[in-house]
C-alpha cells in the first residue's frame, strides 16, 4: 500500500515537474533558485501526500504549499538572494525580445516579494481574487492591494525602458 | 502583465536538480515530525495542580469508552484516575514559569499527563524538538496521540481572532487553523476544534499546543473527550536533558544544534540524531546514530547510490550533486546505524552553507563522530563540541 502510494507520488512529480519549475522561476528570477523552492516544495508535498492525494485540486495544493514556501524563505534570514557568480546565463526562448524579456526580469526582481507572487498568482497562473487569497493564505482586500501595488511597481519600473525603446 | 510573464517564463530551462529520491527521504523525516495543523499551549500562570486541572476539564459520563480501553467510572466524579505517564522527575511537579522562548532543543519542554487506556510514549525515535516546539507521540497499536507544544509567539492569530497560523507551518499547505468551533477550555484557557482533527489551545499568553488524533476532517464527537483529558493532562516544564549516544567534534566554531529525535522513555529521554549548523542554516547536517539491531539497514537507490568502504566499514554513499548535498549511511559499526545528510549550500539562495567548505564532505563529518557504547548510563548531554 505505502509503495503504490510513493509511486503515484513519484508519477505525480515528474508529470508536473515543467509546470512547478517554469512557475518557480517567474517566481525567482534563476534557475538555481527555482530549482531549490521546487525541491523544497516536493519534498513538503511527501510529508503531506496521504492526505494530497485524495484532494480535488491536487495541483492547486501543490501551488500553494510552493508560494507559501516561497514567501516564507524571503522572510527569514537566509532568505536573501544571492547570485552565484559564474552560474550559467539564462538563455531566452529563440524570437523573444531578449532586451524586453531582461527588462521584465529586472522589473520584477525589484517588486517586493508578496506583490511579485500575487501577480505570478493571478496573471501567470491565471487565479482570481478569491484562489489567490486562499494560496497565499490572506484576505481578498489584501489580494487587490498587493496586486494594485504590483502592477504599479512593474510600470515604475518598466517606463524608462519602454521610453528607451522608443527612441529607436 | 499575463502576456510579460507567459514570454518571460518561456526563458530556456537548464536540466532540473530536483531530486525526487532524495524529497522521498526528507520527506518521510518530515511526516514523522508533523501533524496536520498547528497548535500551542501554555499553561496560565496560575495553574496550581496537577490533579485539580484533570478535575476541571470536561464531565465525563461513567464508563465512557475511547479507543484504547474504558474510561474509569471514577473519572465523573473528578479523581485523577487512569494511565497516568509519570512526569518526569525534574518537572518539579508542574510548576509553572513562562515558557522559554525559544525553546532548548537538547532539552524536551513537555510530558504527556493522562493517557487512554493502551498508549505508550516510548515509540523509537518519534519524539522530537526545535526551538520552536516540543512534539511527543503517545501509540495504541496503529492507533496515534501526536502532541506538540510550541513555544511563545511561534503562532500568530489573524486580526480578527478568526484562524491561527504557526511559523513551522508556513509553506505546508495546510494554511491557517480557523478558530471557529470552541472546545472545551483546557485548564481554564480557551481552546478550539480544528479540521486537521486536533485540538489546539493557549497553555500560557502567545503560546499554543495542540493534540492532533490521526483522523481525516475534525475529530469525531466519540474521541473528544478523550482528547480534551490528554490535553489537560499536559505538563510543562523542562525535562532531563536528552541523552546521546555519541558527540560529534571537529565542527565550525558557532554551530548549534537546531533540532533533535528522541525516543519518550520515562524518566531517561534519549535522543538518536540530530540536525545543527551554523545561523545562517540552522539544519545544515542531520545526525543519526540508532542501534542497529532490527533495523532494516541503508537504502540503495539505483539512480543515485554507490558502495563505499569508510574506515573498513560498508556504507552507501548518495550524491548526485556533489557540490549542493551529500547522504552518507553507514550499517553497521560497534553495533550502530549511521546516518549523514550535509547540505552544501543553502536552499533558495544558492550561498555555500557558512563554514562548510572546511568539513569536506559527509565522509569527514562520519570519522568525527565519537559512538559511547550501548549502556545509556554512558551517554552524554553535550553532543556537538
Amino acid at each position: 500500500m505505502s509503495e503504490r502510494r510513493d509511486a503515484e507520488y513519484v508519477e505525480y512529480v515528474q508529470s508536473r515537474l515543467t509546470w512547478l519549475r517554469r512557475v518557480a522561476f517567474v517566481l525567482c528570477q534563476d534557475w538555481y533558485s527555482a530549482d531549490d523552492l521546487v525541491q523544497v516544495t516536493v519534498t513538503r508535498l511527501f510529508a503531506h501526500w496521504p492526505r494530497a492525494r485524495r484532494m480535488d485540486n491536487v495541483d492547486g495544493y501543490v501551488r500553494t504549499i510552493l508560494f507559501r514556501t516561497f514567501l516564507s524563505e524571503r522572510r527569514s534570514a537566509w532568505g536573501r538572494r544571492v547570485v552565484l557568480a559564474g552560474s550559467p546565463p539564462d538563455t531566452v526562448a529563440a524570437g523573444a525580445d531578449r532586451d524586453a524579456m531582461l527588462d521584465v526580469r529586472e522589473a520584477l526582481a525589484t517588486v517586493p516579494p508578496r506583490q511579485r507572487a500575487t501577480l505570478v498568482l493571478r496573471f501567470y497562473c491565471d487565479l482570481d481574487v478569491e484562489q489567490a487569497a486562499t494560496a497565499l493564505g490572506c484576505s481578498a482586500g489584501t489580494v487587490k492591494s498587493q496586486t494594485a501595488k504590483g502592477l504599479a511597481a512593474m510600470r515604475r519600473a518598466l517606463e524608462p525602458s519602454a521610453g528607451a525603446r522608443r527612441e529607436y | 502583465m499575463r502576456t510579460l510573464l507567459r514570454n518571460l517564463a518561456d526563458t530556456e530551462a537548464p536540466p532540473a536538480r530536483i531530486d525526487i529520491d532524495r524529497a522521498v527521504i526528507q520527506g518521510r523525516r518530515r511526516r514523522r515530525l508533523r501533524m496536520a495543523g498547528a497548535g500551542g499551549s501554555a499553561l496560565a500562570a496560575g495553574f496550581a495542580v496537577y490533579a485539580v486541572f484533570a478535575l476541571v476539564i470536561v464531565p465525563l459520563p461513567p464508563n465512557a469508552t475511547v479507543p484504547g480501553g474504558v474510561l474509569p467510572s471514577s473519572a465523573s466524579s473528578g479523581a485523577p484516575t487512569g494511565s497516568y505517564v509519570s512526569p518526569d522527575p525534574a518537572d518539579s511537579g508542574l510548576a509553572l514559569s513562562t515558557p522559554p522562548n525559544p525553546f532548548n532543543p537538547l532539552v524536551p519542554y513537555a510530558s504527556f499527563g493522562w493517557l487512554p487506556q493502551g498508549y505508550t510514549t516510548a515509540a523509537a525515535g518519534q519524539a522530537s524538538t526545535s526551538p520552536d516546539s516540543t512534539a511527543l507521540i503517545a501509540e495504541s497499536g496503529s492507533r496515534e496521540l501526536w502532541l506538540h507544544v510550541m513555544a511563545a509567539g511561534a503562532c500568530s492569530s489573524s486580526d480578527s481572532g478568526s484562524t491561527l497560523t504557526c511559523t513551522y507551518d508556513a509553506g505546508d499547505g495546510s494554511g491557517p487553523m480557523p478558530l471557529t468551533d470552541r472546545a472545551p477550555d483546557v485548564n481554564g484557557r480557551r481552546a478550539y476544534w480544528s479540521d486537521f482533527c486536533n485540538i489546539i489551545w493557549e497553555y500560557a499568553p502567545d503560546a499554543w499546543a495542540s493534540i492532533h488524533y490521526g483522523c481525516q476532517g475534525p475529530a469525531p464527537a466519540s474521541v473528544r473527550p478523550m482528547m480534551s483529558r490528554v490535553a489537560a493532562g499536559v505538563t510543562y516544564a523542562d525535562r532531563t536533558p536528552l541523552r546521546f549516544p555519541f558527540w560529534v567534534s571537529g565542527m565550525p566554531a558557532g554551530w548549534r544544534v537546531s533540532a533533535t529525535h528522541f525516543t519518550d522513555s520515562p524518566g531517561t529521554p534519549t535522543a538518536g540524531s540530530m540536525s545543527f549548523g551554523p545561523a545562517a542554516y540552522p539544519s545544515a547536517v542531520q545526525l543519526s546514530v540508532t542501534s542497529a539491531s532490527g533495523s532494516p539497514g541503508c537504502m540503495f537507490i539505483r539512480s543515485i547510490s554507490r558502495y563505499v568502504t569508510v574506515d573498513g566499514a560498508k556504507a552507501i554513499l548518495q550524491a548526485p550533486n556533489p557540490s549542493y548535498h551529500e547522504y552518507l549511511c553507514v550499517n553497521n559499526v560497534n553495533g550502530f546505524m549511521t546516518g549523514i545528510s550535509l547540505q552544501k549550500k543553502i536552499p533558495g539562495t544558492g550561498a555555500a552553507v557558512p563554514g562548510v567548505s572546511g568539513l569536506g564532505g559527509a565522509i569527514s563529518i562520519f570519522k568525527k563522530i565519537h559512538v559511547l557504547g550501548s549502556d545509556p548510563a554512558g551517554w552524554t548531554t553535550d553532543p556537538l563540541r
